[in-house]
C-alpha cells in the first residue's frame, strides 16, 4: 500500500532520527507494525527518540499517560494521524 | 548492622501517588500495607514468583507481598511471557503474577491482581531475617548467557540506608519522586522503590516515560521533588519545556553522562545531578556530583581491592569479591577516575554486552560472511548511544538480515546504522585496523568515529 504525503514525511523523520540506514522512508508499509519482534523491530528506546523529535518538529506531545500509546506507535499510519490531528495544518507545510 | 522493618515508616505517610481517571489516588503506608497484606494472602503457595505487573504500583505491592510471604521474587531483564514461562520450568513452584491479561499465546498468569482500595492496614514491623533471599536478579552478561544475582534482605536493607545517607542535601520532606526507570532493574529497584521504604518520599506511579509525562509529573509536587532518571531520558528532558518548580536533585545512572548535558539538565531543571556508577552484580557502588567533581566515592559499605587500576568490591554479603569492568585511576584519597573498560563491553539501553560477543552472533548467521559491530563516536546524534555494524553478506536482502539479527540479539543492540560492504579491509592478520574501519564507515556516508 502507498504512503500519503504526510506518511512519508512522518516516515523519514523516522528513518533520519533513527538512523535506519538500511530502510528507505518510502518502503515502510503504512500499515506494517513498527514496533516489537515484527516490523521495523522498534523499541522504547525509539519511541523516546521519535516522540521527541516529532515534540521538536510539530510541537505534539506524546503522553504514556494517553492509553492510546500503544496504538498511536503501532503503525506509522496510526502515528502519521495522530500527529496530523495534533498539530493541525502544521504537518506537510514542512 | 541492624536492619530495620521491611517498611520502615509511620502509617499515615503519604508513599504513593496512583493516577486514575480524574487524578490520583492517594497511598499512605498503611494503605500499601494493607494491599501487600491481602496480595501475600492470594499468593498460591510456591518459592518463587515473576512478577509481571506493568504498573509501578501493582509491581512495588507484588515485590513487597513475595517477601512476606518468605516467597522468592524473580526477577528478569527481558519482561514478557516466554520469558516467564522459561522462567517456571528452571525454577521449581514458580507463579507468574500480572496486572493485567497476557498476551495468550505465551503463558498464562496465574493471579491476575485486582487490589481493593480502601482498606486500611497495619504499618509494617515485618523485618525478614537478614540471609533471607528476596529476589533473583538476572543480567544478560558479557559472556551473553543470562547470570543470576542472588539478593538478600540484608544487602537491600544496608543498601537502602547507605544510599539515602548519600542522597546529598536530602530535600525537605515530603519528596516527590519521579522516576523513569522501571522498578525491576537494580538501579530502579534501589532508588525508586526500596529507598521510599525508609524515606519521606512519594512515589509518583505514572508511566513517566516521555517527556511531557515526566514534567507533568513533577509539576505534581507541591515541595520537593526527585528525578531518578538516566542520561537518556534527561537529554529528552533538556528538549521538552521545564517543569514549574526547581527539581531538587536527579539522581542519573546507567550509562556515562557528558559534562555537557550536566550543564544543559541542572540549568533545565533548576537542578543538581547525583551521578550514580554502580553494575548489576551489586548495584550502586559510587557516586559522585558531576558539576562539581570528575572523580567518583565508593559508597563506605564497600571494602575494595586494586591491582593494576582493576578494582574488586568486597562485601560482607557478597559471596565473592565482584571484579569490576572498567578501569580506574585511584588517588590517595580512595577516589577514582573512570578511565575506560577493561574488556570491550558496551553498555546500551542499560544492559552490558560484549562486542566480541555480538561480532560472534553476527557472523554466525547463515549468509553473513563477514561483518562487525563498532561504537559510533558521534556524540551530536539525539538521544540513544546505538552501536552500528557493517556487514559483508551479499545472498542477504536487508529485511533477511535484520530478522536473522533479531532472533539472536537483543532488541537493544540491533545495530542503527547497519551498513552494506562488500567487504571488511582487514589487514594480512585479518585484523581490522581503526583507521582503516574510520576509512570504510566515512565512504559508507557515516561521519568518521
Amino acid at each position: 500500500m502507498g504512503q500519503t504525503p504526510e506518511q512519508g514525511e512522518i516516515a523519514t523523520l523516522i528513518v533520519e532520527v533513527l538512523n535506519l540506514s538500511d530502510v528507505s522512508a518510502a518502503d515502510i508499509d503504512p500499515e506494517a507494525i513498527l514496533f516489537e519482534d515484527s516490523g521495523l523491530g522498534l523499541d522504547s528506546i525509539d519511541a523516546l527518540e521519535i516522540a521527541v523529535a516529532i515534540a521538536e518538529r510539530y510541537n505534539v506531545h506524546i503522553s504514556a499517560e494517553d492509553e492510546a500509546t500503544r496504538e498511536i506507535f503501532a503503525t506509522l499510519a496510526n502515528l502519521t494521524a495522530h500527529v496530523q490531528q495534533e498539530s493541525g495544518v502544521r504537518l506537510g507545510a514542512a | 548492622m541492624t536492619l530495620r522493618p521491611l517498611l520502615a515508616r509511620p502509617a499515615g505517610d503519604l508513599l504513593a501517588l496512583v493516577p486514575v481517571r480524574n487524578g490520583y489516588r492517594q497511598i499512605t503506608v498503611g494503605q500499601f500495607c494493607a494491599d501487600v497484606a491481602q496480595v501475600a494472602s492470594q499468593l498460591p503457595d510456591g518459592l518463587h514468583v515473576v512478577n509481571l505487573c506493568q504498573s509501578r504500583y501493582a509491581f512495588m505491592v507484588v515485590f513487597f507481598a513475595v517477601i512476606t510471604r518468605g516467597q522468592i521474587n524473580l526477577l528478569p531483564g527481558k519482561r514478557d511471557g516466554e520469558t516467564a514461562q522459561r522462567l517456571r520450568t528452571e525454577y521449581p513452584r514458580t507463579t507468574v503474577v500480572s496486572d493485567q491479561e497476557l498476551a495468550p499465546h505465551h503463558v498464562e498468569a496465574d493471579l491476575i491482581l485486582a487490589l481493593d482500595p480502601g482498606s486500611q492496614g497495619e504499618a509494617g514491623t515485618f523485618t525478614p531475617a537478614p540471609d533471607t533471599v528476596v529476589a533473583i536478579v538476572f543480567t544478560s552478561g558479557s559472556t551473553g548467557e543470562p547470570q543470576s544475582h542472588t539478593k538478600t534482605w540484608a544487602m537491600f536493607g544496608e543498601w537502602r540506608e547507605v544510599h539515602w545517607r548519600y542522597v546529598a542535601q536530602p530535600p525537605a520532606a515530603p519528596v516527590l519522586l519521579v522516576a523513569t526507570v522501571p522498578p525491576w532493574h537494580m538501579y530502579g529497584l534501589e532508588w525508586a522503590m526500596l529507598l521510599p521504604t525508609i524515606a519521606p518520599l512519594i512515589v509518583h506511579c505514572g508511566p513517566d516515560f516521555f517527556p511531557r509525562d515526566v514534567v507533568s509529573a513533577l509539576n505534581e509536587s507541591l515541595g520537593s521533588c526527585m528525578l531518578v532518571t538516566t542520561p537518556l531520558h534527561l537529554r529528552a528532558l533538556t528538549r521538552a519545556p521545564s517543569p514549574r518548580r526547581p527539581v531538587d536533585l536527579i539522581v542519573s545512572a546507567t550509562a556515562p553522562l557528558e559534562p555537557s548535558l550536566v550543564t544543559a539538565a541542572e540549568a533545565h531543571l533548576r537542578s543538581t545531578v547525583l551521578e550514580i556508577y554502580g553494575c548489576s552484580e551489586v548495584g550502586s557502588l559510587a557516586y559522585r556530583l558531576p558539576a562539581r567533581e570528575s572523580s567518583w566515592c565508593f559508597f563506605d559499605c564497600f571494602q575494595l581491592g586494586f591491582a593494576d587500576g582493576v578494582v574488586e568490591v568486597h562485601h560482607p554479603y557478597l559471596d565473592w569479591p565482584v571484579v569490576l569492568a572498567d578501569l580506574f585511576a585511584v588517588a590517595e584519597d580512595g577516589r577514582f577516575q573512570l578511565l575506560g573498560r577493561t574488556t570491550d563491553v558496551v553498555k546500551v539501553g542499560g544492559k552490558r554486552e560484549s562486542l566480541a560477543r555480538l561480532n560472534g552472533l553476527l557472523t554466525a548467521i547463515d549468509g553473513v560472511v563477514d561483518g562487525l559491530f563498532y561504537l559510533p563516536e558521534d556524540h551530536d546524534l539525539p538521544v540513544t548511544g546505538r552501536l552500528g555494524a557493517v556487514v559483508v553478506a551479499p545472498d542477504l536482502s536487508d529485511r533477511q538480515l535484520r530478522d536473522a539479527l533479531a532472533q539472536c540479539i537483543d532488541p537493544v543492540f540491533l545495530p542503527r546504522p547497519l551498513f552494506r560492504a562488500a567487504a571488511l579491509p582487514r589487514d594480512a592478520t585479518s585484523k581490522l585496523q581503526h583507521a582503516a574501519l574510520t576509512e570504510l564507515l566515512a565512504s559508507l556516508g557515516t561521519p568518521p568515529g
